[in-house]
């Protein structure tokens, strides 16, 4: 062959390799610069917008930060005093519903099952009109249906119905609390929701409340009880779950009591009536309890909730004697039909042990004392379904997904115009005629007010992406096109209600993110009313053999809201570990019974016909007599990401009420039949057992001696002492090798175990920082998740009964010092940083992945397929969930390695930023994601080298029970883990 | 064992020998042909799959994590495996002076260089990026990045590639005299390219002397490669600190189960060429039956190699090594590990039996036997140990799934290629070592012109 | 049909070979790779493409293809002569560095002031370039402003970005922090070149090659670390 000839074939080969090997590189050819240079905006260098959260009620502060005016981040607010700095993972993944590929980018008409764009103008004359003719034609026959709201914009909404002479105005949520309000009205005369201040309680007791979870306000919640519940100076608060599912929430519990379902609040009753009898000196509202009490002493109620007296009459002490304590409940999936007498029974518990106005406060007002109750959304439905309503205007709320049965649709058809103010078009909007989006959150104005003192402001981040308008200004507008006028003079958006409400104050408030006062909590006196109440054990319907069903809220997908944003799907359910699936939870036994297995596929028929078909998981955490079910899959809409993946309990339920008009979400026994075939669990958990592996540690309080470090010893065993000595003497001075000196850091991290809560807001900080794709369930099955960190779930002791532990840990890259996958990278793709980082350089990585093959610690990550490239089938940014990528770091192509590096663009970035303001990098100026955004504040980073830093300080506070994974293989790693200490609870006495 | 055998019954005259092996290279058959055609198709398959590899991405595969390495790195050392006895036949046994090799030592030889061909393949298959495999070399370059020799997988492209340039260059070196011979009688362009490849040789005795001389340099110099080269691939797992892997006794584990499974192959190659090419006058039993016992030794060595294995994860103390060894024998890949125990152990027993040993059906039966168990012999190395490593959260379940099965299929193919246009432009067995065996003709028995 | 199967065979190896080289010049990694490269690319400029230890300190007067004369080039004189031939993209607006960076001696900061304070250097927006030629309009003796100057009130009037071609572009796997390159005082001609004298702007170094920033950052003694500029 000649040679000219064999250099074309080279051309020819290397072009077509060269195609094959790099992806397309989104770039454009051409810079185009502004044109006239924003203030606030430099090119490369992150600007932060303070706002406040609405992903749910509670209403955290945020910071967003935004790249050349996109968000890339969020952040939480420290000026808030809601959340402090810290935020959850929904709150985090805000930033995929701003992205969501599938959002309705303009208004849209339904003409039969098809949709069809129309402008702004025409859709608002149609509504107005319609308006218009729904007034003249009579009162009641305009509705407005929203979500929880609160603050002047949202009460400026009440003047809509008004002007149009309705009264049907409802704010709807599916997690309402309406038994808790309920019997708050009925002990307190209040009917609102108080604060539960976790953080100064000695003694936690919650009647099924999953406080760490979606229950009110969780990082609210947890900030205060990851400070209360870990050792400290003043003890340790003990934590008691009495549930008859132990989910993430009571992974933390010290001690699980699973009482028969339904005998919850007779249980409350009886420890409060034998902490009454405790309480000697006369207290009034105590004697006024005590006849009421008498009844319910702990032998009767053992024999109904099948609770041992002793445990109850030994709660009972230790709550009364750790003061001030606090009881909680219920939780929305045990809302029972007795749930208004369990939250009265809780209230009870607080009066007796003396936390009113202690560990329970009430506001002025919260964002929940406007919220209506499930029977105000079934009175509405009823007249819909009379055909009183002409037109149906929703906002901010997904019925027709949560609406038990399918009344919902049926009725909501009888509306002659229904119109949907949704961003997204979820089941609702699609049952309606016209859709005028909304902007995102991170798109609007608002002012939010979860209660008194806190009034936070909602700010833009970015110029609307689509054509959307913000609701305020589109029901303004349909007022004033309708002839009516409901906002203030001079208001027609929602910018000018927040500037006009702020005044003067606006600029500050918008740089701190709102108004923070501190209000005195309004004055308690007990009332009798609940005295009414009827206080048996709860009925379900359905035949005596089937399980109970519990409908449990999903910490990632709280009531189905989150299901259209790919991390919450993919960030596993911090208790099943599943991903991306409806899976049903069933005992052990019972499943045995059953001849059930992981992965078979049943058929749950509940008591009204309806069946939804789930997987089974095999689960210790629940009762032999109880199937829970997580809520918040099996949409038919909202988007690519929701829509048929998993199916949905809400279709198992029927629409009863207790007798707070709360949805009993705890009702029915179901029928678990095989249906025969079996699809993998897309989980993450290996095995769900550490092999006494000493992985994430446990230690009984009482074992805890300054010294227990040493006394506990079994860290090495002799033989694999001499042998790391034996290594340590031939290496000499190259055993610090990896170790640099001065100037350089050594970036290091402690973790809490006995902060740690396994919530997983810290994976979700880690993708939104590092670019992390989401690979969806098959990959998943196949155990390639991406995520950089990890929270491994392994159950301690005998799991048959209910006095087990669980042991959890945030597993992520070690950065060893002596790091096994540095010397076998042929290539130095990875290799070790002078700063004490594990390198990993994914352009110059080959692939071998001998790497991972050789981690101890299972934390590399490898590229399977082109996660990055927007051509690749398995394309994980699709339409603008691109703009949400960190442009600080490298989008990782096919065929590489990645992994933690300590948020490593962090580091450079703080350390450029320090050397160009000629100032030096103090302890805290830079941290990573994950230990951001903690909200149990268990991570902690910085450099070992400097003495004061917080992480050595963390290191020698807690030395007692430092410890790290792995010690025998001598691989020296940055991260020390501080063991979790439980009160070991029947043990323990 | 090596007992001195005349490799020739009946005793042919030169030209007979010349005769009956040159007959090998007349223009094939239809049978070839075939043959021929199936192995393209293997290459097709093995093509398609990794060009869907390439351009989906690692994914294709059945990979999962934490399981990195499966049926590439596996088939990739079941290769080098098979490389070994050629050089072991071929040098040692020459070196040890064991004449009955002459007749087998060619096509162990050529078998050899083929499996080393195919090996070098798999490193740059199962990489993630194969487009940048040359980044392991060392090269200069303006970046002055080099590649990272603590690296086991860097002293493997050193090991592979000295082990690929020696033994071809032996084989080419012994294929000198049979090609002057095959050149005198070939036309056309086949006699100017023998006339290369024999480089002028005239059959001189100054000419034998130095050629002998070169031979055994070079067996010298390909002996300690056989020790070195698996011992080095071992190392690609001995050096790791996964559980199963890290252990001093790999390197001569693997040199012993090299040996085993490339007599296997031996086997499986000579006893078909055998029947196909009338080779039963230098083919003899006697052969087959000195590598059945070279088999024997070899199994029971990689018997005692896996005991000691079970017997130190057991006397070690370790819950983590004892755990993953249990969980070899007893737990999620216990199909595996069975069939590796009694194709590799327990079916070479029956090679004590001479009657087995000498029965050519029963050695290529047992000798398909021994491939298979050495290729799971390997599979259970990897993906045993790495399915139940330290972090039991991440313990997880691998099988192949067909893109590396195509791939495996497209490996084989390759190597049968190789071999089947060898035997058709090279004579199989040596000419010229074989006539050494045969008293020197008297000039009454001359017919030809062969001296 | 022997003939046939050596060529089968011979097509075989000479094709792996050939991915291989192929592989090696299309993906530009090893040192022939980027020389090739170089001088393909223009080798009057071999002088200042061999690495940074060569750049040119401003004002030196460099001579070749795309540079002007800017040596006798002074404020309100004759405006320097265009060099033969022009090199790099065509911009939507005839910007003539040569002229602003050279015969007037404005500051590179002056537009680009992001380079002092952010990775990136930024392209200043029209309201910098009109921030002057508000009132500077070159016009001519008609008084009709020079047509370029027009082009750029025009994007003004409208209130448009001016699309301009990319000239430098690093790859995005590396990260170029501009702010510590200005501040340790770094001239910006050290990777741009004598961009006083570009009537047109056109890549005078490979700004990809990463060997022309190990180069440089070996010379003075500073950091190597891979996780400097790769994560």
């Amino acid at each position: 062959m000649k040679r000219r000839k064999f250099l074309q074939v080279a051309g020819v080969a290397g072009a077509g390799v060269a195609a094959a090997s790099c992806g397309p590189q989104d770039v454009p050819d051409h810079w185009v610069p502004y044109a006239s240079t924003p203030e606030d905006i430099t090119p490369g260098i992150p600007t932060w917008y303070a706002s406040t959260c609405k992903e749910c009620p509670a209403g955290c502060g945020i910071l967003v930060k935004t790249r050349e005016g996109r968000p890339i981040k969020i952040e939480g607010n420290p000026r808030h005093p809601v959340n402090r700095g810290k935020l959850c993972a929904r709150g985090q993944a805000a930033l995929q519903g701003l992205y969501d590929p599938d959002r309705v980018t303009q208004p849209m008409k339904r003409t039969g099952t098809a949709w069809a764009a129309i402008t702004w103008d025409q859709a608002e004359t149609e509504v107005a009109t319609a308006l218009g003719a729904a007034a003249s034609a009579g009162a009641d026959r305009v509705a407005l249906l929203t979500g929880a709201g609160s603050g002047p914009l949202d009460r400026i909404t009440d003047a809509f119905t008004t002007a149009f002479k309705s009264k049907h105005r409802l704010r709807y949520e599916a997690f309402a609390y309406e038994p808790i309000r309920e019997a708050n009205r009925l002990t307190f005369g209040m009917a609102s929701l108080p604060n539960y201040d976790f953080g100064a309680a000695k003694y936690v007791l919650s009647f099924g409340a999953d406080f760490l979870e979606t229950w009110i306000s969780p990082t609210s919640n947890q900030i205060g009880f990851a400070a209360a519940h870990s050792p400290h100076a003043g003890g340790m608060a003990k934590y008691v779950a009495v549930e008859t599912r132990r989910g993430n929430t009571a992974y933390s519990a010290d001690e699980w009591i699973a009482p028969k379902p339904g005998t919850e609040h007779l249980v409350a009753l009886a420890i409060a009536n034998s902490v009454a009898k405790g309480v000697k000196n006369h207290v009034g509202d105590v004697d006024a309890l005590r006849g009421f009490l008498a009844p319910f002493d702990s032998h009767t109620v053992s024999g109904q909730s099948g609770v041992p007296a002793e445990v109850i009459d030994r709660i009972a002490t230790e709550f009364a004697a750790a003061s001030p304590s606090l009881a909680v409940g219920p939780g929305v999936a045990h809302q029972t039909a007795s749930a208004t007498q369990l939250a009265v029974a809780v209230n009870i518990l607080n009066v007796v042990a003396g936390n009113i106005g202690k560990t329970v406060s009430f506001p002025a007002a919260s964002v929940w004392d406007h919220v209506g109750s499930f029977k105000d959304l079934s009175d509405l439905l009823a007249a819909m379904g009379a055909g009183t309503v002409d037109v149906a205007l929703v906002h901010g709320a997904n019925p027709a997904y949560s609406y038990p049965g399918t009344g919902f649709a049926e009725a909501f058809a009888k509306v002659k115009l229904k119109v949907s103010l949704s961003s997204y078009l979820d089941e609702t909007a699609s049952l309606c005629d016209l859709i005028l989006p909304d902007h995102h959150a991170l798109e609007s104005w608002d002012i939010v007010e979860p209660m008194t003192g806190v009034s936070g402001t909602v700010q833009p981040a970015i110029r609307p992406i689509h054509s959307s308008k913000q609701s305020f200004d589109v029901l303004v507008a349909l007022a004033q096109k309708a002839g009516k006028s409901i906002a203030p003079a001079g208001v027609t958006t929602a910018r000018e209600m927040v500037a006009k409400t702020a005044g003067a104050g606006l600029a500050a408030q918008l740089q701190h993110g709102g108004a923070f006062t501190t209000t005195a909590a309004r004055p308690v006196r007990l009332a009798r009313d609940y005295s009414k109440l009827a206080f048996t054990p709860a009925s379900f319907t359905g035949a005596a053999d089937g399980l109970v069903l519990l409908a449990t809220p999903s910490p990632m997908l709280y009531d189905g809201r989150g299901a259209n944003k790919p991390w919450l799907n993919e960030i596993p359910d911090p208790a099943a570990k599943i991903t991306w699936q409806t899976w049903a939870e069933i005992h052990p036994e019972t499943a045995a019974r059953l001849g059930l297995a992981n992965g078979d596929i049943v058929k749950v028929t509940a008591p009204n016909g309806q069946t939804i078909r789930p997987a089974v998981y095999v689960y210790p955490g629940v009762r032999r007599d109880v199937v829970a079910i997580p809520i918040g899959r099996g949409h038919k809409q909202y988007g690519r990401f929701a829509a048929n993946h998993g199916s949905n309990p809400f279709h198992l339920l029927a629409p009863l009420t207790d007798s707070s008009g709360a949805l009993v979400y705890c009702q029915a026994r179901v029928s678990v039949t095989r249906e025969g075939g079996n699809y993998p669990l897309a989980t993450t958990e290996g095995s769900s057992r550490q092999m006494g592996r000493g992985i994430s540690r446990l230690v009984p309080i009482g074992e805890l001696t300054p010294s227990h470090s040493e006394e506990r010893g079994e860290d090495l065993t002799e033989p694999e002492r001499n042998a790391i000595g034996a290594v340590e003497l031939s290496q000499g001075k190259r055993r610090d090798i990896g170790v640099y000196e001065q100037p350089h850091a050594k970036w290091e991290m402690t973790i809490d175990l006995s902060k740690c809560t396994g919530c997983g807001a810290c994976v979700a900080a880690c993708h939104a920082e590092n670019n992390i794709p989401t690979v969806g369930p098959e990959q998943v099955i196949r155990s390639r998740e991406m995520s950089w960190i990890r929270i491994e779930r392994y159950f301690e002791g005998d799991t048959s009964g209910t006095d087990w532990q669980v042991a959890q840990i945030p597993m992520l890259c070690q950065q060893c010092s002596n790091a096994p996958c540095e010397p076998v990278c042929p290539v130095y793709a990875a290799y070790h940083t002078p700063d004490g980082l594990n390198g990993q350089i994914y352009n110059r990585c080959v692939g071998t992945r001998y790497c991972a093959n050789n981690c101890p610690y299972k934390v590399r990550y490898f590229n399977f397929w082109d996660y990055g490239s927007s051509i690749a089938p398995m394309y994980a940014f699709p339409g603008p969930l691109v703009l949400q990528l960190n442009p600080d770091v490298t989008v990782r192509t096919k065929g590489v390695m990645e992994k933690c590096t300590f948020c490593v663009q962090r580091i450079r970035f703080a350390q450029n930023d320090a050397r160009v303001r000629g100032i030096d990098l103090t302890d805290g100026a830079v941290t990573t994601a994950c230990a951001q955004t903690c909200p149990s504040g268990a991570i902690v980073f910085g450099n070992a080298h400097e003495t004061g830093s917080a992480v050595n300080k963390s290191k020698r506070a807690d030395a007692n029970r430092a410890y790290t994974v792995f010690e025998q293989l001598n691989t020296k790693p940055g991260i020390t883990y501080l063991s979790r200490v439980v009160h070991a609870g029947t043990r323990e006495a | 064992m090596a007992t001195m055998v005349t490799p020739v019954a009946g005793e042919p005259t030169y030209a007979e020998v010349n005769r009956d092996i040159i007959r090998t290279l007349d223009p094939p058959g239809l049978g070839w042909f075939a043959a021929m055609g199936v192995v393209f198709v293997g290459l097709m398959i093995g093509g398609y799959c990794f060009a869907k590899q390439l351009k989906y991405g690692i994914g294709v595969t059945g990979y999962t994590p934490p399981i990195f390495w499966g049926t590439y790195i596996t088939t990739f050392v079941f290769w080098v495996g098979i490389a070994h006895s050629g050089t072991l036949i071929s040098a040692i046994l020459f070196l040890f002076r064991s004449a009955w090799r002459a007749a087998v030592y060619r096509a162990a030889e050529a078998m050899t260089v083929f499996a080393v061909l195919t090996a070098g393949l798999f490193p740059v298959l199962h990489l993630g990026r194969a487009w940048f495999a040359y980044w392991v070399a060392p090269y200069p370059n303006v970046r002055g990045v080099w590649s990272n020799f603590k690296s086991p997988l860097v002293w493997d492209i050193f090991a592979i590639s000295t082990y690929l340039t020696v033994s071809a260059t032996f084989l080419a070196m012994g294929l000198i005299p049979d090609v002057s011979s095959l050149r005198d009688q070939a036309v056309g362009w086949r006699r100017k390219v023998y006339s290369v490849v024999s480089l002028g040789w005239r059959n001189s005795d100054n000419e034998w002397r130095h050629f002998m001389r070169m031979y055994l340099f070079l067996a010298g110099l390909s002996t300690p490669l056989v020790l070195s080269v698996h011992s080095v691939v071992s190392w690609d797992f001995a050096m790791g600190i996964v559980p199963g892997w890290h252990a001093t006794i790999f390197a001569p584990y693997f040199v012993a189960g090299a040996i085993y499974s490339g007599c296997g192959m031996v086997i499986t190659i000579l006893v078909p060429l055998r029947h196909y090419f009338k080779l039963q006058r230098y083919l003899q039993i006697k052969h087959f039956e000195n590598l059945a016992k070279l088999c024997i030794l070899t199994s029971s060595v990689v018997g005692y190699s896996y005991m000691t294995e079970f017997f130190i994860a057991w006397q070690s103390g370790n819950a983590i090594e004892r755990a993953t060894f249990y969980n070899r024998v007893f737990g999620q890949y216990w199909w595996a590990t069975w069939t590796m125990l009694t194709c590799n152990v327990f079916i070479p027993l029956l090679l004590w039996n001479k009657r087995v040993r000498t029965s050519l059906t029963w050695l290529f039966v047992i000798s398909i036997f021994v491939n298979i168990g050495m290729w799971f012999e390997r599979f259970v190395i990897i993906v045993t140990s790495l399915a139940h490593e330290f972090e039991p959260w991440q313990w997880a379940y691998y099988l192949p799934n067909h893109i590396e099965i195509g791939i495996v299929i497209g490996s084989f193919s390759w190597f049968t290629m190789w071999f089947m246009l060898f035997i058709k432009f090279f004579p199989s067995i040596a000419i010229s070592e074989v006539k050494e065996a045969l008293p020197p003709p008297m000039r009454v028995t001359r017919t030809d012109g062969g001296h | 049909m022997t003939r046939n199967r050596v060529t089968i065979a011979g097509g075989i190896v000479l094709g792996l070979g050939a991915i291989l080289a192929g592989v090696s010049l299309a993906r530009g990694q090893s040192a022939a790779g980027d020389t090739s490269k170089q001088t393909a690319s223009d080798t009057a400029h071999a002088a200042d493409t061999t690495g940074p230890v060569r750049w040119t300190f401003p004002g030196t007067a460099m001579s070749g293809a795309g540079y002007s004369d800017i040596s006798h080039a002074r404020p309100n004189g004759p405006w320097p002569t265009l060099p033969g031939r022009l090199k790099g993209p065509v911009q939507p607006i005839f910007y003539r560095h040569d002229i602003h960076a050279g015969q007037y001696k404005i500051p590179c900061l002056y537009c680009h002031n992001n380079a002092a304070n952010s990775w990136t250097a930024n392209i200043p927006s029209v309201q910098t370039c009109i921030g002057c030629h508000l009132v500077i309009s070159a016009a001519d003796t008609a008084g009709k402003p020079y047509p370029d100057i027009a082009k750029l009130r025009g994007y003004n009037d409208s209130a448009q970005s001016i699309p301009w071609a990319r000239v430098y572009k690093i790859s995005e796997h590396a990260h170029f922090p501009h702010m510590r390159h200005v501040n340790a005082g770094v001239p910006c001609q050290t990777c741009h070149g004598n961009v006083q004298q570009l009537a047109r702007v056109f890549p005078v170094n490979d700004v990809n090659n990463m060997g022309f920033c190990t180069d440089c950052h070996m010379k003075r003694g500073v950091t190597r670390d891979c996780t400097a500029c790769h994560f």
